[in-house]
């Protein structure tokens, strides 16, 4: 194998071990607690492995009802043989979300090369996705995104390598890639029908000549069809596709909601000028343009702090000079599909996210991310090939902003806003599963918060994760886990009836009026604010009067 | 000369239609700019002196790490979340003056802008974007360094207001016109202008309606 093969082959590899660095670096312990969703996905995951059904009893389904918010079904089977192999734990949950994001990053080097980028600019744009902000918060805590991510940048290699070496394998390939893809998550369920279109339309000549291939033309529209028809009859026939559509819209956002008509319009004046196709698409045009802005991009984007504090951009500070020469270099490039592939990206990537509820929302916007890897790659390579000696700058500078990220994810960020990962659940769950024999009930609350009772979790989801709890017993037992409920402290006919522990926020129960011997235990947010009081009742039973 | 005259004459209707032009000419009184411009330097003062402010200061000391962990500034937590910082933050709060955000979409409800509707029609937008990318491809970079150095008048006076930002919208409506004119195709970009006006129209109709 010659020199350059294997500089090559070793940067690969370099890269990619980066990326498993900047993922797997304790990853069990950051983020600080497993969100719902993540404790949803294993549990469900657990219960699939042991009985072949989800918590709710359905077997193998197509979309886990899970809180009602029906989770797409690619991240959960994804999950079953990580928990297999590693058991239930924060580890196993997390493992195989990470371990596609850094086949992200190969996949990536591999779209560059297909985009005709040196072997140097396409290693350099996997570096830049390995290091990436944007990707590796996600990535390091299961969300489907990144699955999706992946599988949607797997069907464009595919799709690309197809149109290059006519190989029909690699088209049924990406077909069931991008399939995969609109599978795993709710935003690509928007954007890969369009890119599909786009690519069709950008390289029509070659699907022209797939019309003269019946033999590939047929299996490129069975697995297509393999795949579209359950989705098609979940979304009709089933609130699995929808509900999460309806409930994340821009039409519940108040602002919008309160000013529409719904057909009732006073007088054809409001008919015409203040109709709701009006109000809709102004509305939408806002929050579109809300993504194309420096300060989300560079700077704040990540909201890792909170306002007024620094923060965190989808990307580094120093990356903002090489997007700008990037973004030159794209539209002086005489590589026609890399232009058009970024103009369609740069447009079209923030669709899905425009028309959900919330400003600026990075997780739903991550299909726009391949979108900046093309422009920071252009700009590398018009840096190397214009101002060589400024590379080395710039990864000398990259090092300094990878200390500042370091520091705001595994310092500022746990510090800030542990909470908005339910941390303290995991303390509750086992304290409660360890001494469920020493109550009648035990009792956990759902409504926690720092400074009030502003967030709600789903405590039983805990429980079940970190207990173990057999799936066919939860099951059995009508979805109850023995004497462990969900429940907020409520009067004092609660805190007298005897034999019983409450695990509440300090907003469920008035604490100067219970005696401290009760106060058994105390977990705090990681900023020191109080989060969970343990108060048993006495075994007598008590006469606490509140006032 | 009467033709080249004429072929502005399109981007001139567009650009007294567009809210923020027509409602300024024609519904603004002029000694309210004098008003507004009277009070810059004290908006300046404020903006300067909150720069520095005794609460940014506050946040910077909540997040050096060492103070989070209750104990003493080392010099790395100093360097990363110093007062040069600071200024990195106020660079990102310049370019949000510049953000199509804030000319595309409904104004303020200040006195000079009209009220539910944009100060530029938002079907200006891709034109006002292809005209950046035109004057960089063709090395016209006067307009853009304008743009970043007017913008820094309603940054430094934090004013997001018509008397700071009208420059602003005379550059944005110059790069929409030159994305408009970037449409080889006559007829399309007839049609396109046609729609447009149209656009325009449309909106001061509901302007008027509100009114």
């Amino acid at each position: 194998m010659n020199i350059r093969k294997t500089i090559i082959i070793l940067g690969f590899f370099l890269v990619a071990f980066i990326g498993g660095i900047f993922r797997f670096y304790k990853l069990s312990s950051y983020p600080v607690s497993l969100s719902m969703d993540e404790a949803a996905i294993g549990y469900n995951a657990y219960s699939i492995l042991k009985t072949g059904k989800d918590e709710h009893g359905e077997k193998l389904p197509l979309a886990f009802t899970s809180v009602g918010d029906y989770k797409p079904p690619v991240d959960v089977y994804l999950t079953v043989p990580s928990v297999a192999l590693f058991g239930l734990s924060e580890f196993s949950v997390r493992f195989p979300v990470a371990l596609l994001s850094v086949l992200s990053v190969v996949v990536f080097i591999l779209i560059l090369r297909e985009l005709k980028f040196s072997w140097f600019s396409a290693t350099a744009g996997g570096f830049w996705l390995a290091i990436s902000p944007w990707h590796v918060y996600f990535s390091r805590a299961s969300f489907e995104a990144i699955t999706a991510l992946f599988f949607l940048l797997l069907g464009l290699l595919l799709i690309l390598y197809w149109v290059r070496k006519k190989q029909g394998f690699s088209l049924v390939l990406s077909v069931i890639s991008f399939s995969l893809s609109v599978w795993a998550y709710h935003s690509t369920r928007f954007f890969v029908p369009i890119l599909v279109l786009s690519l069709i339309f950008l390289f029509r000549n070659r699907f022209i000549s797939l019309l003269k291939n019946r033999r590939l033309l047929f299996l490129t529209i069975c697995f297509t069809a393999i795949f579209a028809i359950p989705f098609i009859r979940l979304a009709i026939f089933t609130p699995a596709i929808r509900t999460r559509a309806a409930v994340t819209s821009i039409l519940r956002e108040s602002n919008l909601a309160l000013n529409l008509h719904n057909g009732n319009y006073k007088n054809f004046g409001e008919l015409i000028f203040n109709n709701d196709l009006y109000l809709v698409f102004h509305h939408w045009t806002g929050k579109y343009l809300n993504y194309f802005d420096f300060r989300f991009w560079f700077w704040k984007g990540l909201e890792f702090t909170p306002p007024g504090y620094l923060d965190m951009g989808l990307l580094y500070l120093v990356d903002l000079p090489i997007f700008l020469l990037g973004i030159y270099a794209i539209y002086i490039s005489k590589n026609k599909i890399l232009k058009n592939l970024s103009v369609f990206w740069f447009f079209c990537g923030p669709l899905a996210a425009s028309f959900t509820m919330n400003e600026q929302h990075p997780l739903r916007a991550l299909v726009w991310l391949p979108f900046f890897g093309f422009v920071w790659t252009n700009g590398i390579d018009f840096l190397k090939n214009h101002f060589r000696k400024l590379v080395f700058v710039y990864f000398f500078l990259i090092l300094i902003n990878i200390v500042y990220f370091y520091n705001i994810y595994f310092i500022q960020f746990p510090y800030f806003y542990s909470e908005y990962w339910q941390y303290g659940y995991k303390q509750n769950a086992l304290f409660a599963c360890e001494n469920k024999t020493k109550y009648d009930k035990i009792f956990i609350t759902d409504t926690f918060g720092s400074y009030g009772p502003e967030s709600t979790g789903i405590p039983y989801i805990y429980v079940l994760f970190y207990c173990k709890y057999n799936p066919e017993s939860y099951l059995g037992n009508n979805r109850q886990i023995d004497n462990i409920y969900t429940k907020r402290m409520d009067g004092e006919n609660d805190i007298n009836t005897k034999n019983l522990l409450f695990i509440a926020s300090p907003w469920d129960l008035p604490l100067n009026l219970i005696p401290q011997k009760q106060i058994i235990k105390k977990i705090d947010f990681l900023n020191g604010r109080p989060a969970f009081y343990y108060v048993e009742t006495g075994k007598q039973g008590g006469k606490i009067k509140f006032k | 000369m009467l033709r080249s005259k004429i072929k502005y004459l399109p981007f001139a209707i567009m650009a007294l239609l567009s809210p923020v032009i027509w409602w300024n000419i024609f519904f603004t009184n002029p000694m309210s700019f004098f008003a507004e411009w009277q009070k810059a330097p004290v908006y300046f003062q404020n903006k300067t002196g909150s720069i520095y402010s005794e609460k940014n200061l506050k946040y910077l000391d909540d997040q050096r790490w060492e103070s989070l962990k209750k104990g003493q500034n080392s010099f790395l937590s100093r360097l990363y979340y110093g007062k040069p910082v600071i200024l990195v933050k106020e660079f990102f709060d310049y370019l949000t003056f510049l953000s199509p955000r804030s000319y595309f979409v409904a104004g303020n409800d200040s006195k000079f802008l009209p009220k539910k509707v944009e100060p530029l029609p938002c079907l200006f937008f891709p034109f006002w974007g292809l005209g950046i990318l035109l004057c960089v491809k063709s090395k016209t970079l006067k307009p853009i360094l304008l743009t970043l150095f007017l913008g820094l008048i309603p940054y430094l006076t934090g004013q997001r207001t018509f008397p700071y930002l009208f420059p602003l919208f005379i550059l944005y409506l110059y790069f929409i016109r030159k994305g408009i004119e970037n449409i080889k195709n006559a007829q399309a970009r007839l049609i396109i202008i046609l729609f447009l006006i149209f656009y325009e129209t449309y909106l001061i109709g509901r302007t008027y309606w509100f009114m």
